[in-house]
């Protein structure tokens, strides 16, 4: 590739030294900053990506903390603390779902963490006869944060039931090991996935930064696909469209929402647009830097549509979409869909934005396939 | 005019131009065989996606599965390889000819408008005397021919010339000439290469590309043609298609026409080439080419004349198909194919159905990403005709499914060389009741210039 890149150069220049003659006037007066991938790739990496790991890592050793104390002396004020650092801990996790390439990918994240709707009945059965092995693809909607969901909050109606579910309950004991593994495995796979990344670990920070092209394999290209793919299928269709039942032949699914049991649908989506909307910005915690945003802007494609703010206009219109979403979804979507049908449709404008304005100004692959350019 | 003509096609010349380009097409042709094979896009192409998109009337033509689709590349690659030893060169030739286009006639997604050239030229090479000399059949027959009617070599080289000449056609529109659409978009993403990458987001690039490449394609035909101009055509040759295959993932076409357009080289330097080459290999017997001086004679000379003008005519006139059709080319794309419009505009689309059932009045949506592979919905997401063929595919899929009387109607938006996405056809239009033809499409909405 390298090579490729070198003695396209070198013929080019040829090419190009017949042609510079009549342009030299213009190149003096039009003097344009070199717009470029690798600075965005840099801002992104070590102020948006890798924090948000290392946030996650931490709000997660939290969490199983939480758990372990809830475990070891199951009462209120440990539920309530298990709580609190589950829900900032779902929160935290919406800021890096989407990031689905690199390690994330190799490491199936997402799935670890997040396949929702959570299967009760099996994650039941498996507490009741004490076998549960939680290993394996076919397992995920067994564990992560949904099985959290359910094991937290789902177990009963009052807190006082759910607390005895772990402490005079005849399977009591297998459900605190059922709760500890599912919050030990998915602290593993953050702690790997983060020590992919940073230059003490995996240093995947170094190949992301390198890989500055737009062909497949590069960082931008991984990006943009990921994006918009997460963007149609987990942020659009998971957690609005299937239990809007848009893809179920009209019939509502409520009880599919992400977070069914906590309740917390609407806030963990709004955590996630916005993480979305920093990751499009660059910026982290008021650290402004350079993204995609910035990018679209230097490179004057889609300026005349303005197409780097419209983009941004749709993060915060799904956003105020979703302030008039009464909690919790799942009831909003039996008694009154309308708010939560008008946030499916802003998210589905930023679908197209993204999968058609966006990538055409980008320029990135989808395949290694050959083309027409057509 | 007839004269001339004549003249022109039955004039004897050296075999050695026809037999160099029998030579370096099967031998590409047998590259880009493998190349495909081990990029595993059998598989992703052909196997993997549950649905295919046909050409207009080749409906009939159907993916012959994984065993199937194995065979045909077999046959393909090894017919190649029989081309350029011409080896059983006429069977071999029919073979690569029938395996390649059938392969392409499998999904329109794949099509490529080389791939479309290079059927195109394997139908030629059926008709062509090109194994009666240096060939594997010649030897084995003992039998070789010097002369040929210059028809033969003609025939490609006209060929050739029609798509340089239709592709530079298509480059002059106000948007490749005066906006510099859509080089202005694709080449500030080479601006992390060495050297040259701080130019590629200057604007006067995109221009003086899009304006080269419009003269090139227009001119190149002509410059190839007469003698004088001949050897710095192909150096412009060499220097438009190495950038190309630098800069776009096009795959193996510049080398292609790199290799193809030697073709327009004269015999005698063609001779020369071949001296030289037996010079290297130190061998001090004639060339192939002079062993003796027998004219090749078919038996049926005026019919393959016949047929090489028919097929010379209807070239020149399937490209112009599209200015019958209303409306913009590169919006509406009626009668796009097969016309040479290479690397003309960026297009990327979103398509949302929406499916109401009849009985029920329920409606929900569905989206082809559940039932494409990425780049079949990519290409579908732009093209009226295969959104189309979508549509009668869900609809075939809802009845399997029980759902026998359905409303299918399309939401596609598509950005045009960056544009503002719009409307591509009219989402109030059940699909279900249209049917694909030759006439207009009267539900494709107008392309709307935005700004």
């Amino acid at each position: 590739m390298r090579f490729k890149h070198l003695l396209g150069s070198l013929i080019l220049v040829t090419g190009l030294i017949g042609l510079l003659p009549s342009c030299v006037e213009n190149s003096g007066e039009e003097n344009q900053e070199v717009t470029a991938r690798k600075p965005v790739l840099e801002n992104l990496a070590n102020t948006v990506i890798i924090p948000g790991y290392e946030n996650l890592l931490a709000q997660m050793t939290l969490l199983d903390q939480a758990v372990n104390n809830f475990t070891g002396e199951p009462n209120q004020a440990h539920l309530t603390a298990l709580r609190a650092d589950f829900e900032n801990t779902y929160s935290q996790w919406q800021k890096v779902s989407f990031l689905e390439f690199g390690p994330a990918f190799s490491q199936t994240l997402r799935a670890e963490f997040n396949t929702f709707p959570t299967d009760n009945f099996s994650i039941d059965n498996a507490i009741e006869s004490g076998e549960f092995s939680l290993t394996g693809f076919s397992t995920t909607n067994r564990r992560g944060l949904p099985a959290m969901d359910y094991l937290i909050y789902g177990l009963a109606d009052s807190d006082e039931e759910v607390i005895e579910k772990y402490s005079t309950d005849v399977n009591s004991g297998n459900r605190k090991e059922y709760l500890m593994a599912v919050s030990q495995l998915i602290l593993n796979k953050i702690d790997l996935v983060y020590n992919q990344w940073v230059p003490s670990g995996g240093n995947y920070q170094e190949e992301f930064i390198q890989k500055d092209g737009t062909d497949v394999g590069s960082s931008f290209g991984e990006m943009v696909n990921a994006l918009s793919q997460y963007l149609e299928r987990f942020s659009r269709d998971a957690r609005m469209g299937i239990p809007l039942g848009k893809r179920s032949q009209g019939v509502i699914i409520p009880r599919n929402v992400e977070a069914y049991y906590s309740q917390k649908s609407i806030p963990l989506l709004k955590a996630h647009i916005s993480g979305m909307k920093d990751f499009y910005l660059g910026n982290r915690e008021g650290n402004e830097g350079k993204g995609f945003y910035d990018f679209l802007i230097e490179i004057k494609t889609g300026e005349d549509e303005g197409l780097a703010q419209r983009i941004l206009d749709q993060f915060d219109l799904i956003l105020s979409r979703l302030d008039q979403v009464p909690s919790p979804l799942s009831a909003t979507i039996q008694n009154n869909p309308a708010p939560a049908e008008a946030a499916h449709l802003e998210l589905q404008k930023q679908v197209i934005l993204i999968k058609t304005e966006f990538s055409s100004a980008l320029g990135v692959l989808i395949t290694y396939q050959d083309n027409d350019g057509d | 005019m007839k004269a001339p003509i004549n003249t022109c096609f039955n004039k004897p010349i050296s075999i050695a131009p026809l037999i160099h380009f029998r030579v370096l097409f099967g031998l590409i042709m047998f590259i880009s065989v493998l190349r495909f094979v081990f990029n595993g896009w059998i598989a992703t192409q052909y196997i993997e996606p549950e649905f295919h998109f046909t050409y207009y009337g080749f409906s009939w033509v159907s993916n012959p599965g994984e065993t199937g689709m194995y065979l045909l590349f077999i046959t393909m690659a090894l017919s190649a390889l029989g081309i350029a030893l011409g080896l059983y060169y006429r069977l071999s030739a029919l073979l690569f000819f029938l395996s390649f286009t059938y392969v392409e006639l499998i999904d329109v997604t794949n099509y490529l408008n080389h791939y479309y050239f290079v059927s195109l030229v394997a139908f030629l090479m059926l008709w062509m005397p090109a194994h009666l000399a240096f060939s594997v059949d010649s030897k084995r027959k003992g039998f070789s021919i010097s002369l040929i009617p210059n028809g033969y070599v003609l025939i490609i080289q006209l060929l050739l010339s029609m798509v340089y000449f239709y592709a530079g056609l298509a480059k002059l529109n106000p948007a490749w000439m005066m906006e510099a659409l859509p080089l202005k978009i694709w080449l500030p993403m080479f601006n992390h290469l060495p050297l040259i990458g701080g130019w590629m987001s200057e604007l006067w690039l995109a221009y003086a590309f899009s304006w080269f490449g419009a003269i090139y394609d227009l001119s190149i035909p002509f410059l190839l043609f007469y003698g004088r101009t001949r050897p710095y055509a192909y150096i412009a040759v060499l220097v438009f298609h190495l950038s190309t295959w630098l800069l776009f993932p096009i795959g193996m076409f510049p080398f292609i026409m790199i290799l193809a357009t030697t073709i327009f080289f004269s015999p005698e330097s063609h001779l020369k080439v071949a001296d030289f080459l037996r010079n290297i290999f130190r061998k001090k017997s004639d060339t192939a080419y002079n062993s003796s001086n027998m004219l090749y004679k078919a038996p049926y000379q005026k019919l393959i004349w016949s047929l090489f003008a028919a097929f010379l005519v209807f070239q020149l006139l399937l490209p112009l198909r599209a200015y019958a059709y209303p409306g913009n080319l590169f919006w509406t794309e009626q009668g796009y194919r097969f016309s040479w419009r290479v690397m003309l505009m960026e297009k990327a689309g979103y398509a949302i159905f929406h499916i109401r059932d009849k009985v029920t009045g329920k409606e929900w949506e569905d989206y082809a990403s559940d039932y494409l592979s990425p780049m079949q919905e990519k290409q579908m997401a732009t093209q009226p005709d295969l959104i189309l063929q979508f549509a009668h595919f869900l609809k075939q899929k809802l009845a399997d499914q029980g759902y026998e009387k359905v409303e299918i109607r399309a939401e596609v938006y598509v950005s045009l060389n960056g544009g503002m996405n719009q409307l591509l056809i009219d989402s109030n239009t059940d699909l279900t009741q249209i049917e694909d033809g030759f006439a207009p499409k009267t539900w494709i909405l107008p392309y709307k210039k935005s700004l």
